[in-house]
């Protein structure tokens, strides 16, 4: 195991749709939301928390991977709610097991033996959080945009064709653009077609779906632009299907 | 051994603070990773380790306004401020507030240095949750949300380093730069503890004082018996454990440590050339027998009067 190199991927997410990613509301604000999204504590500026962003594509490559379905026939499948572990590594066979291999690579494991420990390596993927960038503050100062909305949203009652349990929610508005960074170890050769594969297209996976809550209502839709032009051609190559 | 002062900018927030001794540790994987980063592989930079360590860190301290502010030391405070009995019962309260010095070189004796009340962390929670891939909810246990606290530097801050002569300072700032991009301590793989280095510039810490009688540690610290007559301290107890993939072993723990904290106050027993006190400390892993954890501070000469 030998560090070859740290492979970074820099760019901007750019909001196409409003994203809430909640905060989890900790205090009781006169006049406040009560779903607000996650701030900055000195800037007050909302941000993309590297969490999210890591635990959404690895969820989503968990899906295209099979990793689901192989832990679905399992009794415990409930508890251990679909995620790529050492046990499922363990159980499973051909093709999904490579693929739980190469997730847990990426994106880490829970506590292994020390067999699975040497097998595995160090977690390759480094998430950072993403802050919005200087030439969206810039152009949101001059034309005095906020980075807040709040949405109101409720619930119709299809008998009486009245609203019920309105609600507020916060959301940073469509046309954010957030700096973004991930850098990903390269410790073997295998790690090279890990990067494309899971890390790329855990990405590409990202763009299709959405980020945040309330993603099938047509929240947390983004568009990833890369800096590097070979990682945006390769980005804009990948086929996922077909 | 040369030092030096190494400026880094925090870009994220933090969920460990940057003492010495951890930071030694993510040194020491930066050279497992990359064995001919430092020039030799961490086994044979170890070999001397208790003799002739080849780097020692300090703990991360805030630069504010070209100024670094190091920790008020950990002296009684009738050492600190000049003043009558009766003042300090009065301000006894406001005079532990103030918990920080800026460093300048000649430094003043202790007791005429003025002292500063520093606020440069800001504290914060962040509500996470496991999404049940199955049922796509969170809620029931495992996938209940569950809070983490972190913290986020709002100044760049700077670290001490002492670097054997054989170790190159590009090197090292490879080595810190690599930490930076990949992140320190916790929960680094999900966007805490990225920062970037800035420069990095020579600096005789001998020169810090002429008429000293006493050193002042800049990091986590286990003196030797023989090297300390008195000390003045904070003691600070590290429940370590294994980082990188020995953190999912079996048994990451290492034995806890009890360090003398940053801003101890040692009177020597002699005084030596060396710009360090302290040890290395091992017997510490069941995991891996031959760890090893940094028991070394840089230090600074001061005057107590």
């Amino acid at each position: 195991m030998k560090l070859k190199e740290i492979k970074t991927i820099k760019g901007k997410i750019i909001l196409r749709t409003g994203l809430h990613i909640g905060s989890g509301n900790m205090e009781m604000q006169i006049g406040g939301t009560d779903n607000p999204v996650i701030k900055h504590p000195h800037t007050q500026e909302p941000y993309i928390p590297g969490s999210s962003l890591k635990g959404k594509i690895r969820s989503l490559l968990e899906y295209y991977y099979g990793v689901v379905a192989e832990s679905a026939k399992t009794e415990d499948y409930k508890k251990s709610g679909g995620l790529a572990s050492c046990e499922l590594y363990r159980r499973a066979n051909g093709d999904v097991k490579k693929h739980i291999k190469n997730i847990l690579k990426v994106f880490g494991s829970a506590a292994s033996d020390e067999e699975l420990l040497v097998e595995f390596g160090p977690t390759r993927v480094s998430f950072s959080d993403c802050s919005l960038s200087e030439d969206f503050k810039k152009e949101a100062e001059e034309k005095q945009w906020s980075y807040i909305e709040v949405k109101s949203e409720n619930r119709i009652n299809r008998i009486t064709g009245t609203a019920k349990d309105p609600r507020f929610i916060e959301r940073v508005p469509a046309g954010a653009k957030f700096d973004f960074e991930v850098y990903f170890k390269i410790l073997d050769d295998e790690d090279e077609e890990l990067f494309e594969n899971y890390l790329l297209t855990g990405l590409k996976l990202l763009e299709m779906d959405s980020l945040g809550g309330s993603g099938s209502r047509g929240y947390g839709k983004i568009e990833f632009q890369f800096y590097d032009k070979q990682i945006r051609e390769k980005f804009n190559s990948l086929k996922l299907w077909g | 051994m040369k030092t030096y002062i190494v400026k880094i900018k925090p870009l994220t927030g933090f969920g460990s603070p940057i003492k010495g001794d951890s930071l030694f540790g993510h040194l020491c994987w930066q050279a497992v990773y990359d064995p001919q980063l430092f020039g030799k592989p961490l086994k044979e930079l170890l070999k001397d380790y208790e003799e002739n360590p080849f780097i020692i860190v300090s703990s991360a301290f805030p630069f504010i306004d070209e100024k670094i502010y190091l920790k008020r030391p950990s002296l009684p405070l009738f050492k600190l401020f000049k003043l009558t009995e009766e003042e300090f019962v009065q301000k006894r309260k406001e005079l532990k507030s103030k918990n920080y010095f800026a460093f300048e070189i000649p430094l003043k004796p202790l007791n005429e240095i003025e002292y500063e009340k520093i606020n440069f962390i800001e504290e914060d929670t962040q509500t996470r949750c496991t999404i049940n891939r199955i049922s796509g909810t969170t809620g029931e246990p495992p996938f209940n949300p569950y809070t983490v606290d972190r913290f986020y530097f709002n100044c760049e801050l700077a670290i001490f380093a002492g670097i054997r002569q054989d170790i190159t300072i590009d090197s090292f700032e490879e080595a810190l730069s690599r930490v930076g991009k990949y992140g320190f301590g916790k929960d680094a793989t999900v966007g805490y503890g990225k920062f970037e280095v800035i420069e990095s510039k020579e600096i005789q810490l001998s020169n810090a004082s002429q008429n000293f009688n006493a050193l002042y540690t800049l990091a986590p610290s286990v003196p030797k018996k023989e090297e300390v007559k008195e000390i003045y301290f904070s003691p600070f107890i590290r429940f370590g454990r294994h980082g990188s993939f020995l953190a999912k072993s079996k048994n990451p723990f290492k034995n806890p440590v009890i360090f003398a904290d940053e801003a101890a106050v040692i009177i020597p027993a002699q005084y030596t050339q060396k710009p360090y006190i302290g040890m290395s400390v091992r017997n510490l892993s069941k995991t891996v027998p031959e760890t090893v954890t940094q028991g070394y501070s840089l230090v600074l000469p001061v005057e107590v009067r």
